[in-house]
């Protein structure tokens, strides 16, 4: 790459790292970069007719376009609807991991077959792949903020009964509830329940006595102030069931 | 000898380069979701199949091989011990008789198989490729896992790096590229507020800065003359 050139997409990269992250290091970090991908671009264009290169450099394209299509078809597909289905729609434990490890060594079989070589002959070849590749780390960047910020967050996963009357024990299982010394809080709509033991996995209340009856929604609020999903808790009126026991 | 399985090969290749680059992705922090162990698991299993049936396939070349150095051991640990046996034989007049002689060779096989495994360790110890992966692999070892800067630790690696050098004939650019590579994680860090170990490799950028200076002027005044 000419000097000129060079010192002109450097500024922009360095301009564009600091608009973005407004972090002088970052955007030194970044200009770093791209001197030395620069650097290793032309070196590999300088020697790209040599047969040694072309020995070690070929099985390399290869390995490393299959590792790279494999990651991004995992990241853009499999990570975001796990993340879905764990987090957003069904809050529940992580899938095995047997799962993620199967489907990406499916897809590592899948793409390594194919001889990348015979398919990556032009430029434009190799700057869709780096496109693709580029849209799929965007999709695996947004997926670790979104889950970056619920990792910590206390989650109900199941809880028994999930109705229950005046004194009802109920039990739930979670994560991050918090130690035992950090002891936070269960509520129904307003209304905080009674806490008979709190772990960091799992908790056991005690429905208080309340006027109000019906479908309501329970939450976890710990110590930090961090509230869980809510789940659907009916509380029963005892004297309903007083009317259902006379009626037999 | 042959690669009888390329397709195979190349599979668990990817396995193994998706491996490191995972398990390098973890460090810094990027989560993939995946169970690293499981997944090295999953490329140790068909990588072991793999051997099993290279070396069954290759099992003619391997066995006619072995045969060879065997052979050739064989005979250097043969003659190494019948000149033992007549040094001995020669130092004391015990060792005249018939079987003061076979007494003299059995411990003359026994010094040279030693002399002989001695050779061999130290073949492997000291080889080229051995300094190269340790002076890379301590260079780095130091970086991530020793909390402190020891001083020592630094010159004995370097040391290790510039007899790499020298039993490689690199050149010195190459220890220049190394350092402009390891600057570009110093940003890296900074931003992170891992200011230890952004000095850390400061410090290794600048190490291999002065090697590769030096090297360079080195190589310039032989030019010259």
């Amino acid at each position: 790459m000419k000097q000129s050139s060079t010192l002109i997409y450097s500024s922009l990269v360095f301009l564009l790292t600091l608009i973005l992250f407004k972090v002088v290091f970052f955007a030194l970090g970044a200009v770093l970069v791209f001197l030395v991908g620069s650097t290793v671009v032309e070196f590999i264009w300088e020697y790209r007719e040599s047969p040694v290169f072309l020995a070690i450099v070929n099985p390399i394209i290869n390995i490393s376009s299959s590792a790279a299509l494999s990651l991004s078809i995992y990241s853009l597909f499999f990570l975001p609807i796990e993340f879905i289905l764990t987090e957003i729609k069904f809050v529940t434990p992580k899938l095995p991991p047997g799962i993620s490890v199967s489907l990406i060594v499916g897809l590592i079989i899948v793409f390594s077959l194919i001889s990348w070589q015979s398919r990556l002959k032009t430029i434009r070849s190799y700057l869709i792949l780096f496109l693709f590749v580029s849209v799929c780390s965007l999709v695996y960047f947004k997926y670790r903020d979104e889950k970056l910020a619920r990792e910590y967050l206390p989650k109900i996963y199941s809880y028994f009964p999930n109705r229950g009357i005046q004194a009802q024990i109920i039990k739930i299982e979670g994560v991050n509830f918090g130690p035992v010394w950090k002891r936070g809080d269960v509520y129904f709509r307003q209304e905080r329940m009674g806490v008979i033991d709190w772990r960091e996995k799992s908790l056991t209340i005690e429905v208080p006595v309340s006027g109000n009856f019906g479908m309501t929604e329970l939450k976890v609020l710990t110590k930090e102030g961090k509230i869980s999903n809510p789940v659907p808790f009916e509380i029963r009126d005892p004297a309903t069931l007083n009317k259902i026991e006379d009626k037999r | 000898m042959k690669i009888h399985f390329p397709k195979f090969l190349r599979v668990i290749s990817t396995l193994f380069l998706l491996w490191f680059g995972l398990s390098l992705a973890k460090y810094l922090s990027f989560d993939f979701a995946l169970d690293l162990r499981l997944f090295f698991l999953a490329f140790l299993t068909p990588f072991s199949l793999y051997v099993l049936l290279e070396a069954i396939a290759n099992r003619k070349f391997l066995w006619e091989f072995l045969k060879s150095q065997s052979r050739k051991k064989k005979t250097e640990v043969t003659s190494r011990a019948k000149s033992i046996q007549k040094r001995i034989v020669g130092f004391s007049s015990l060792f005249s008789g018939d079987l003061g002689k076979d007494l003299a060779l059995i411990i003359g096989y026994f010094i040279s198989s030693t002399i002989s495994l001695i050779l061999f360790i130290g073949k492997i110890l000291f080889s080229k490729y051995n300094f190269l992966f340790f002076s890379l692999f301590g260079i780095l070892f130091e970086i991530i896992y020793i909390p402190t800067s020891i001083d020592a630790i630094l010159i004995f690696l370097t040391l290790i790096w510039v007899l790499t050098i020298r039993m490689f004939k690199f050149k010195g650019e190459l220890s220049v590229k190394i350092a402009l590579l390891l600057l570009v994680l110093c940003p890296y860090y900074l931003g992170r507020n891992q200011n230890f170990m952004a000095e850390k490799i400061a410090v290794w950028v600048f190490l291999f800065l002065v090697v590769g200076v030096l090297q360079i002027i080195w190589e310039n005044r032989k030019i010259v003359e």
